[in-house]
């Protein structure tokens, strides 16, 4: 079966004011089924967000695109015009971001905001458009949605703002949602309750998310499958449970040593050193001959220095870069 | 209109301890640590420092207190002149405060980003040009650099990469290390919404709610028999498991 979306090789460099280019991304490629969740997990200068931005052909200028395809049912979006484009996103495929702020004009009441976009991409009148955002304010907000529907972005607590912000971008019903970091300036009570709306609109409107976070903890038990990147690629994909308990590559392994559990600290308070990665992160102003990870791996050997491994399948079910599993 | 960011809130701070100051947004711990600073006056109760009132003290009398409580913030980005070095960063208070001269201030802020785990080879860079981690490292040096006997991070390691906060995290369990002699150990107040980095890197804790103590004790008491319902909605967050079964209207 077609997937929703696919990514096939995709390259993309920044090139920096001093001459210097930025591998972001080397020939990542990926696929997104319809209603499914699926969860980047990165650190900073991972690639995850140009991961993100490319699903929506949503490059800043100083980006340059190496090869590669973006496919939405089978179209590249790589090779739509402008005006195509502006149907596709916020229609077709939608993003949210760490900060609602941006999305939201200050001025405006953020009813009238989402009805906006319902504007932009339908021919419903003023009265269609009203009632269709009550009705989606309603089912997100509640009791509080008359409220929300008439204030202004700087009334609104920063969980109420990206419950806006995504009922801005599902209001047209896309069959895609990215969300890069949409939790991440909001306390972990709130990160939970937004976590919990994005779960039901999945399995109500079969949205599929695709979930961009350095937070690992948050994609248990919310992600269906999980993507692990380092260094502009993808090392490690599997189903969430599997990657995220039972981790195969050795960064992953070694990122989730680094975030502490409560139960661990319930159990044995320890003040001894939190285990970290050693080395520093990688240096991504060219492109690696080997495995990114090489130079901090506790695994080494010598082939990771000499070319990168293609994936292979991994004890749990998951797909791994690693030349531990063949490669 | 006022808003009551703070009620009735009282504690104690002893020398040397490691306590946390955990809340949802809006709780309140951010004004509290303003105050603590002396960057915010309470609008009633007192804040006492070694036995005395801030309140009642002169300028330069608190002039001498300031440096003595230190606070990093979430954004370093924001707390430095982006066209200074890190030398400069770090020296400008042993230029007012010191008789040190050049070389001598060069070594001790070499020593200091040893301290904090950062190269030597970086007090001539711009601020700018360091990673979000670095700059954390280095707004706890410049911290670090006036000996101050508290020591307040709010939200400083919330915008970072996992394996950045673990690094930090350690920086600041070294800090506090009992076998440091006391007068030579701040007390660290760690100020954040993320409970399991505030359990793993201090012994006491304080719970806000609005503006309120709702909840304080040992770590280890209150992670395992929280009383308080804002606690329990803080612990079941952490633990990945939804809190809709507590009754709370949604934000």
């Amino acid at each position: 079966m077609e997937p929703l979306l696919e990514v096939r090789d995709l390259s993309v460099r920044y090139q920096m004011r001093d001459g210097g280019e930025v591998f972001a991304l080397s020939e990542t490629s990926l696929r997104i089924e319809s209603g499914e969740i699926v969860g980047v997990l990165g650190e900073s200068g991972s690639g995850k967000s140009t991961l993100g931005a490319s699903l929506l052909a949503m490059f800043p200028r100083n980006a340059a695109i190496h090869g590669g395809a973006v496919l939405l049912q089978g179209k590249n979006l790589l090779e739509l015009k402008r005006n195509e484009l502006a149907h596709v996103r916020g229609s077709r495929v939608s993003l949210i971001f760490q900060e609602p702020g941006v999305a939201l004009h200050p001025t405006m009441r953020v009813g009238l905001q989402i009805e906006e976009v319902l504007k932009a991409h339908t021919s419903e009148d003023k009265a269609a458009r009203r009632r269709e955002v009550r009705s989606l304010l309603d089912s997100i907000f509640g009791t509080e949605a008359e409220r929300v529907y008439a204030s202004y972005p700087h009334q609104l607590s920063g969980g109420q703002r990206q419950r806006i912000a995504i009922a801005q971008a599902i209001v047209c019903k896309p069959s895609l949602l990215i969300a890069d970091e949409p939790t991440a300036s909001l306390d972990s009570v709130t990160q939970r309750e937004i976590l919990e709306l994005l779960k039901r609109l999945q399995k109500e409107r079969n949205l599929a998310i695709l979930f961009i976070t350095h937070a690992l903890e948050l994609l248990n038990g919310f992600a269906d499958r999980v993507m692990v990147m380092y260094a502009g690629e993808i090392v490690e994909e599997g189903e969430a449970a599997k990657v995220l308990r039972f981790p195969q590559h050795p960064y992953t392994q070694a990122l989730l040593t680094c975030r502490p559990r409560l139960e661990q600290i319930k159990n044995s308070p320890n003040k001894a050193h939190i285990p970290v990665i050693p080395g520093d992160a990688p240096d991504l102003s060219a492109k690696f001959l080997g495995c990114a990870f090489a130079p901090r791996c506790p695994e080494k050997m010598q082939i990771c220095s000499e070319r990168m491994p293609e994936f292979s399948n991994a004890g749990n079910g998951a797909k791994v870069r690693c030349f531990k599993f063949g490669g | 209109m006022s808003v009551r960011a703070l009620d009735q809130v009282s504690f104690v701070v002893q020398p040397g301890t490691r306590i946390a100051i955990v809340g949802a947004s809006g709780s309140g711990k951010s004004t509290l640590a303003a105050c603590l600073a002396c960057l915010e006056k309470p609008s009633s109760g007192s804040i006492c420092f070694q036995g005395r009132n801030l309140e009642f003290l002169s300028e330069s009398e608190l002039q001498n207190i300031r440096p003595q409580v230190q606070l990093v913030f979430q954004d370093p980005a924001m707390a430095f002149n982006p066209i200074f070095t890190v030398l400069e960063i770090l020296e400008e208070p042993w230029i007012l405060q010191t008789k040190l001269n050049s070389e001598e201030r060069k070594e001790r802020a070499a020593e200091l980003l040893g301290r904090v785990g950062l190269p030597r080879r970086i007090l001539d860079r711009k601020s700018a040009d360091l990673s979000g981690g670095q700059r954390q490292r280095l707004a706890i040096a410049r911290a670090l650099a006036l000996e101050p006997k508290i020591l307040i991070l709010d939200e400083a390691l919330s915008a970072l990469d996992y394996s950045v906060q673990a690094q930090i995290a350690n920086l600041l369990l070294d800090l506090a290390d009992p076998s440091i002699p006391l007068a030579a150990r701040p007390a660290v107040l760690f100020i954040t919404h993320d409970l399991v980095m505030a359990a793993r890197i201090t012994d006491e804790i304080i719970v806000m709610q609005s503006g309120r103590i709702v909840e304080s004790g040992p770590m280890r008491e209150v992670m395992r028999n929280p009383a308080h319902m804002a606690t329990r909605a803080l612990i079941a967050g952490a633990s990945g498991v939804s809190s809709s079964h507590e009754k709370r209207p949604a934000v």
